[in-house]
């Protein structure tokens, strides 16, 4: 019994003129739904498309359900990919396009027609109604759908999802983020999913790879990279963040808005404190660090209030329940917890 | 005011071949079939008629697998000096002309069919070539690499994906390529030798010394209906890709 | 490796296309012998009579046709309304008539009229052939520019004259330098047309003929070609300098 569906091993891959991906070591467990997420030009795409075979790596090696399949061809991996620009064949129809990967695998017309069906169902297409259309006949979130069956049809050994949902606008997208996720629960496979969209990153995964630079910075769950961040990178890329300079005096930090405490320190000398802004309190005397700031800008979210509040030099943004009434060029005290700053190496 | 004139210009444009196209049918002042039943019994007509033909399939045929074997290899790589391969089209016919007979004469290569047939490929790969081009879908790589990934092998992928998607660019490209040879007249008259007549030499020998006739009305007659055929089915095509 | 797929284009253009350009530059300086006589030759008082023939023909024709194709264009750019489609087409019909048809179609008209062999009669020629090529150019500039440029206009307060001199004339610029270049290059070398109706109007084009299917004279026949090529390719530089690509 594997435990794996993709291994990579010290995958290195260049382009002419520039390094696009360096020493990736993945693994991603049978029937996990993982991302890889970073932002335009970091290398997951070519991350994607090394696992997808339509890439061959300089080096290191890549295993696909503990099978070695470094300098495999893509049509004999059996891996199903769903591309960004959704690469539907316009000259076949729906049905034709979902049949295709069988029928270059021979195989039986009875079977096509039943695997089809299936596909189409499985991602809330009706065969009856869509199978005769034409693809331009489709709406985009249409489109989606048949690319996803098309991959499917193949029972891939894992899908490839290459920013699929980056042209649908903002409802569809949150639309198709839970269907995603209901078929992954379906089919049982294997997701492979890049984005740069975190919301989607988060609110999908089980696990998540933070990919910057051609290197990975983190992998973890959801909940892992959010709260407890390993590099200033994922810290940075993922929510908001609120960074203060520091240096480390006597087992202490100093910086421009006073002392602060913290739960553990590392050995450099000058460090960046980060604090989410939910993290931040107001009117809150007994946490470990408080301070008087004074507020520059307040901004009404519903629900929530978003503040810039400004201690000496430094501006953090803080997020407090609406309910509280506060006014531009009020002075108002904050503060949080020590073990909810986390401390990065300047 | 301007729709007036506009009407004039439009006229001014249409009128000649409406012209030759009714006068063809006149004979006096009664409507007639009689000139283009005298074409069908004319052996030079048809010989020349068949010249045409087999000139203009034969060099569409050459032009549009050079022409579009060069437009895929330039969708799917970074090829530079683009311009390089659309000069013929900028050029002016009577020079590139000219030239391939001074090239001919130099290589005392036999002026007729074959000398013809070799020039007009060279005038046409280049049209071929930028009309494939411009309708190649820049999706093509990733659709190609779908169909990978799905289990088709490289050239399962190139029968069932690539040939079907570039398959209006590859009609369209022979539709241009057949009318350039069709009725092409610089081209032809400079590299042909004695005893190969294609139909616009025929109408030029005849046309160039002044002479207006019926049955040369007929004859143009009948070549304008193929070239608005030609036209007809390429606007058929270029309407239904939107 | 797949950019192997346009070698057998490249060669075949190499062999049929440019080896033969470089045998034209080869004749013109007197091959198999070296000499400058033939350039000499064509700057003589004939032959320089006949570039100048050509100059005027070719500058009266692109004139006509931009003054006639304005109009249209604009009219099909922005007045046509539902009959825009419709007007194009008849526009790009007459691109699949060979020239000569064309010409005989308009010299079935001039006999009658009693205008063959003379130089209005090249000129209508002219003018009827080369109309389209002036009218899409143009029309593709001025449907780029949009009816809100010149409502613009007008609600800045301009008059339509001066709406159409400081917005319309200048938006369409490109579109008239490209036509005037489409028209201006072929028919300073055409041929066709004064053959047919122009008796003994001698220009580049006849002229050209002449020294190569009458004649036989490759060397001065060369040159000639040549010095047009010069101007043709001095001008297409110029103009994709400019617009930065052929537009077809």
């Amino acid at each position: 019994m594997v435990e794996f569906a993709v291994e990579l091993d010290g995958v290195c891959k260049s382009y002419s003129n520039f390094e696009a991906v360096r020493d990736i070591n993945l693994k991603i467990r049978k029937g996990e739904f993982f991302s890889i997420l970073g932002p335009s030009g970091s290398g997951k795409t070519t991350i994607l498309r090394l696992i997808a075979g339509l890439l061959f790596p300089d080096r290191g090696s890549i295993r696909l359900m503990g099978e070695e399949v470094t300098s495999v061809p893509p049509y004999k991996r059996n891996v199903g990919m769903v591309f960004q620009e959704l690469a539907l064949f316009p000259h076949l129809n729906v049905f034709e396009n979902v049949a295709y990967g069988l029928r270059v695998r021979k195989t039986p017309e009875g079977e096509i027609k039943k695997k089809v069906k299936e596909c189409l169902e499985i991602v809330n297409l009706d065969p009856e109604t869509f199978g005769k259309r034409k693809i331009n006949q489709l709406s985009g979130g249409q489109q989606q759908r048949v690319a996803i069956a098309r991959a499917l049809a193949i029972e891939p050994s894992v899908l490839l999802l290459d920013e699929p949902l980056g042209s649908l606008d903002m409802k569809l997208r949150h639309h198709m983020m839970s269907e995603l996720k209901r078929i992954q629960k379906v089919v049982k496979t294997t997701f492979v999913y890049v984005t740069h969209d975190q919301s989607e990153a988060l609110v999908m995964s089980d696990r998540i790879a933070v990919i910057n630079a051609g290197r990975i910075e983190q992998v973890g769950t959801p909940a892992e990279i959010y709260e407890t961040p390993a590099t200033k990178f994922v810290a940075e890329f993922i929510g908001e963040m609120n960074f203060i300079p520091a240096e480390v005096h006597n087992g202490g930090l100093i910086s421009e808005i006073g002392m602060m405490k913290v739960s553990k320190i590392n050995g450099a000398k000058r460090v960046l404190v980060a604090i989410r802004p939910e993290k931040i309190k107001l009117g809150c005397p007994e946490l470990d660090n408080v301070y008087s700031a004074v507020v520059e800008e307040v901004a009404y979210l519903g629900g929530f209030l978003s503040l810039k509040a400004r201690i000496n030099g430094i501006c953090l943004k803080c997020l407090t329940s609406s309910d509280l009434r506060i006014e531009e060029n009020q002075r108002i005290e904050l503060g949080w917890r020590a073990d909810d700053a986390i401390v990065f190496e300047a | 005011m301007i729709r007036f004139f506009v009407f004039l210009i439009f006229l001014f444009l249409y009128i000649p071949i409406a012209y030759v196209v009714a006068s063809s049918f006149m004979d006096g002042g009664e409507i007639t079939g009689k000139w283009f039943a005298k074409l069908f019994e004319d052996p030079i007509v048809i010989r020349s008629f068949y010249n045409s033909l087999s000139l203009a399939v034969l060099s569409t045929l050459f032009s549009v697998i050079l022409g579009t074997l060069a437009a895929y290899a330039f969708l799917r790589t970074n090829l530079r000096f683009e311009s390089l391969f659309y000069t013929p089209i900028v050029i002016p016919e009577i020079t590139e002309a000219l030239s391939l007979l001074l090239f001919y004469k130099l290589l005392s290569f036999p002026l007729g069919f074959y000398s013809v047939l070799l020039g007009h490929i060279a005038f046409n790969i280049a049209f071929v070539f930028v009309i494939v081009k411009a309708r190649l879908s820049t999706q093509l790589r990733s659709v190609e690499e779908a169909s990978l990934t799905l289990g088709a092998n490289e050239i399962q992928t190139f029968l069932r994906v690539t040939i079907p998607m570039a398959m209006p660019g590859i009609v369209a490209g022979s539709l241009i390529a057949f009318t350039l040879s069709w009725d092409n007249f610089v081209k032809t008259v400079f590299t042909t030798g004695p005893g190969f007549q294609t139909l616009p030499l025929l109408i030029w020998s005849q046309a160039a010394r002044g002479i207006v006739s019926p049955s040369l009305n007929a004859l143009t007659t009948l070549m304008l209906l193929i070239s608005f055929i030609l036209a007809y089915l390429y606007a058929r095509i270029s309407i239904r890709r939107e | 490796m797949r950019h192997f797929l346009a070698l057998p284009f490249l060669v075949y253009l190499l062999i049929f296309f440019y080896i033969p350009f470089l045998i034209v530059l080869l004749y013109s300086f007197g091959f198999p012998s070296f000499t400058l006589k033939y350039y000499s030759e064509i700057l003589d008082h004939l032959t320089l009579k006949v570039f100048i023939n050509s100059l005027i023909l070719a500058s009266i024709t692109t004139a006509l046709c931009l003054f006639l194709a304005y109009p249209v264009s604009y009219y099909i750019a922005l007045k046509a309304g539902k009959w825009k489609n419709f007007l194009l087409i008849l526009v790009i019909l007459p691109f699949w008539i060979s020239f000569l048809l064309r010409t005989y179609a308009i010299m079935t008209l001039l006999t009658p009229l009693g205008l063959m062999f003379t130089f209005p009669a090249v000129v209508i020629g002219m003018v009827y052939d080369y109309l389209p090529f002036m009218i899409l150019p143009l029309y593709a500039s001025l449907e780029r520019l949009s009816r809100s440029q010149i409502d613009a206009s007008y609600v800045l307060g301009a008059k339509p004259y001066e709406t159409f001199m400081r917005v319309t004339l200048p938006l369409s610029k490109p579109g008239i330098i490209a036509g005037i270049i489409l028209v201006f290059i072929p028919a300073l070398g055409e041929f066709v047309v004064p053959a047919m109706l122009g008796g003994t109007y001698a220009t580049i084009g006849t002229i050209t003929w002449d020294l190569f299917l009458r004649y036989h004279n490759w060397w001065k026949g060369s040159a000639l070609s040549v010095v047009y090529m010069a101007i043709v390719l001095f001008a297409i530089t110029v103009y994709i300098k400019r617009s930065g690509r052929i537009e077809l």
